[in-house]
């Protein structure tokens, strides 16, 4: 094992690296801002009271939750503009598939948390007189947002992780840009330990959020000691590895 | 639209049908594998030995939050090149699915582990088993029990999982599917077959482990 | 009829294959307090819910101020998709419920304001102003700014008694607002009702609390299996019971 590990070259290249970076931010934000909305339509569809939107929107959960998003991604780049002759960039086949899916996951998460505020809670603001949407704008939708902002956070976490499978297709990310770097310098090595590197770190401190915002928005005594960030991040690397895993 | 090529793709049966064996054979291998060190991780980190115990966190943080297509990369196209290390594609993509899968597999155990009554362990020891007895014995046998779903989720995640082994050139379903692909050009076709593949095995899959899971309930 | 704020004739209403409320008729004059007791499970919460239409009677009239409402709530399908005219309805009966169902997210005078201004349009302001006069009625002036969680039980239920009174209502319904407390937080809660009750406020107190029936209602109805089994002033239902089974509870109740 003569091999000096040598980080010059990347460091060389950062301004790569970063572009990398930001273009892996933007299709993960682009990406979760779609499947937000997607995933609040598809949580009204499940809690419809017409049973065909129900149906819909339960059956598109169970298909999206079966699908594997790697063939989903080929499927959608190159199948759907040969049989539709819609031509989409591999940017807005990677925003499409990880949208699509991942609204799948956050329709469960909304929900839950919809219906996790009790029926007791809308009934009490019905007995003061407040209207149907009233009693959701004001008393539902506020303790909904509260319990899903933590598990939603949590699932950033995973959509990010996933961008990497968009690299397949040939989207400018994380991925790509260090293969171009460690083709431009040969050091395939020194790139690629970076790029794992960054991924963990935005994952772990993505997640660490998820579970220090799990504490913050908790009802609980406002004169209770809080804890800091810092802390809720070193108990998280530390002590207790985030959970869930979604998709592969 | 075009019609749907129905012959080329049973033409391509054989072909399909091999690859879909290698697809069963890494995610299986790596399962076993990761089934093995997982237990070992937890173990570590329920040890009561504090650099163990942040060895094994640290372990389960960083291959859990790292993309399983940037470990692929990063081992194959780094490390062995770096370090010069002779490894073929299919050991590269074991050893990684190993690795990741032992990562969240030692989680499923440990909260398996946690979900056991304290006082089944306290039950144990006033039997005056050893420790390590009251652990084969006791612990061991109900945590995988109730850790049964997650682990059959798992290895249902790894066979989707394994698709990614495909850029390092292996033939699996995936990269099998690729390669008709480019050969006939009939994208639409052998993707959408790729696909209900993995969805078929996964279901498959998921059957079977309701079943045995009915089979060893108390 | 005039002073009768409240009818309801021949109520019926059944959960699944649970027959729970038998054609009880029950009338409440203004400025009466009625107590509601009996034993658990038998009635006695589903009638006050569907004297504010929360449960939607099977059959039968809720006659408020001269008007059924039980046309209307079947007319309009769900109970909690409310109408105007229900709105309406629920402006003027307040209701405190056992388990307080005070809003987590809002503080004690923001639960209490919520109404005032989203169902009768006052300002801020003014919202807060009359929200936290009630507040200090229920002795909770230094309280205003606590999240529900950090009130004990006692307190939260005087909040929720402030957020039913801020309305003006004109009938006040209590559905065992005590059941749920610590036995040391009672007393400050049933003092409040006390005060409603001297106050002449309209009543209808269903409870477990029988000192409070005995000596602060005008009149107490012993419910059983759905129906008004018997009926009569504190003082001649307590030591004169007619009935054998108002004799039965009280003598259990007593032992």
């Amino acid at each position: 094992m003569g091999y000096t590990p040598d980080f010059e070259p990347v460091w060389r290249r950062a301004d790569l690296l970063l572009e990398g970076l930001a273009m892996t931010f933007v299709l993960a934000i682009v990406a979760m801002a779609c499947a937000i909305v997607l995933g609040l339509v598809i949580a009204v569809g499940q809690m419809s009271s017409v049973r065909v939107a129900r149906r819909l929107a339960t059956g598109y959960v169970q298909l999206a939750r079966g699908t594997p998003l790697y063939v989903y991604i080929f499927w959608v780049y190159y199948s759907l503009g040969s049989a539709t002759g819609i031509l989409l960039t591999p940017f807005q086949a990677g925003v499409f598939c990880l949208a699509t899916l991942y609204g799948a996951y956050l329709a469960e998460i909304d929900r839950g948390a919809l219906q996790s505020v009790q029926r007791e809670q809308r009934e009490a603001a019905v007995a003061l007189g407040l209207t149907a949407w009233q009693s959701f704008r004001d008393i539902v939708a506020p303790q909904a947002v509260r319990i899903a902002i933590p598990p939603t956070t949590n699932m950033f976490a995973m959509l990010f992780m996933d961008t990497s499978l968009v690299s397949a297709i040939g989207a400018l990310e994380l991925i790509r840009v260090a293969r171009i770097g460690s083709s431009e310098t040969f050091r395939p090595f020194e790139f690629y330990t970076v790029m794992g590197l960054i991924y963990v770190v935005v994952v772990l401190v993505v997640s660490a959020l998820s579970a220090w915002l799990e504490r913050v928005l908790r009802y609980e005594d406002p004169q209770a000691p809080q804890r800091s960030f810092r802390e809720a991040f070193l108990k998280r690397v530390l002590r207790k590895p985030f959970s869930a895993s979604t998709s592969r | 639209m075009v019609e749907f090529q129905l012959d080329t793709v049973v033409a391509s049966g054989p072909r399909i049908m091999a690859a879909l064996g290698l697809t069963i054979y890494i995610s299986t291998v790596s399962m076993l594998f990761g089934l093995a060190v997982g237990l070992v991780v937890s173990l570590l980190r329920g040890s009561g030995f504090q650099p163990f115990r942040l060895l094994a966190v640290t372990y389960i943080s960083i291959f859990r939050g790292l993309p399983l297509i940037a470990f692929l990369i990063w081992l194959y196209f780094g490390v062995t090149v770096a370090f010069n290390i002779q490894l073929s594609p299919i050991t590269a993509g074991i050893v990684v699915l190993t690795i990741q899968s032992s990562a969240y597999l030692a989680e499923i155990y440990r909260s398996g582990m946690e979900a056991i009554p304290h006082t089944q362990r306290q039950a144990a020891v006033a039997l005056g088993l050893s420790p390590v007895r009251v652990f084969t014995d006791v612990q061991f046998p109900q945590a995988v029990r109730i850790a049964l779903p997650a682990i059959g989720n798992e290895y249902i995640g790894l066979v989707k999982g394994s698709a990614l082994v495909s850029v390092l050139g292996v033939a699996e379903l995936m990269r099998t599917s690729q390669q008709l692909v480019q050969f006939y050009q009939l994208p639409f076709e052998f993707f959408t077959t790729a696909a209900v593949l993995y969805v078929a095995v996964g279901v498959g899959l998921g059957r079977l482990f309701r079943i045995v899971e009915k089979r060893i309930r108390y | 009829m005039s002073g009768v704020v409240l009818e309801v004739n021949n109520l019926h209403k059944s959960f699944g294959s649970l027959h729970v409320l038998r054609g009880l008729n029950l009338t409440v004059r203004r400025g009466e307090t009625v107590a509601v007791i009996g034993p658990s499970g038998k009635g006695k919460s589903t009638l006050l819910r569907c004297i504010n239409l929360l449960e939607q009677p099977d059959e039968g009239q809720v006659i408020f101020e001269g008007t059924d409402y039980v046309p209307i709530a079947r007319r309009r399908g769900l109970p909690l998709r409310g109408n105007p005219q229900l709105r309406q309805l629920r402006t003027h009966i307040g209701i405190v419920f056992q388990q307080f169902n005070l809003f987590p997210h809002k503080t004690a005078v923001e639960n209490v304001m919520l109404a005032p201004m989203r169902v009768l349009g006052m300002s801020k302001n003014e919202a807060r102003e009359r929200s936290l006069e009630q507040l200090e009625h229920v002795g909770l002036k230094d309280k205003v700014d606590n999240h529900p969680q950090t009130l004990s039980g006692g307190q939260q239920q005087r909040v929720a008694i402030a957020r039913a009174l801020v309305m003006e209502p004109r009938l006040m319904l209590f559905d065992e607002i005590t059941a749920a407390l610590d036995p040391e937080l009672v007393g400050e809660v049933v003092e409040e009702m006390q005060r409603l009750a001297e106050g002449g406020m309209t009543m209808v107190v269903v409870t477990h609390h029988m000192s409070f029936a005995r000596h602060s209602s005008d009149r107490i109805l012993f419910v059983d299996d759905g129906d008004i089994v018997e009926e009569g002033e504190p003082d001649t239902l307590f030591n004169n019971p007619k009935e054998p089974r108002t004799q039965e509870f009280l003598a259990h109740l007593l032992s």
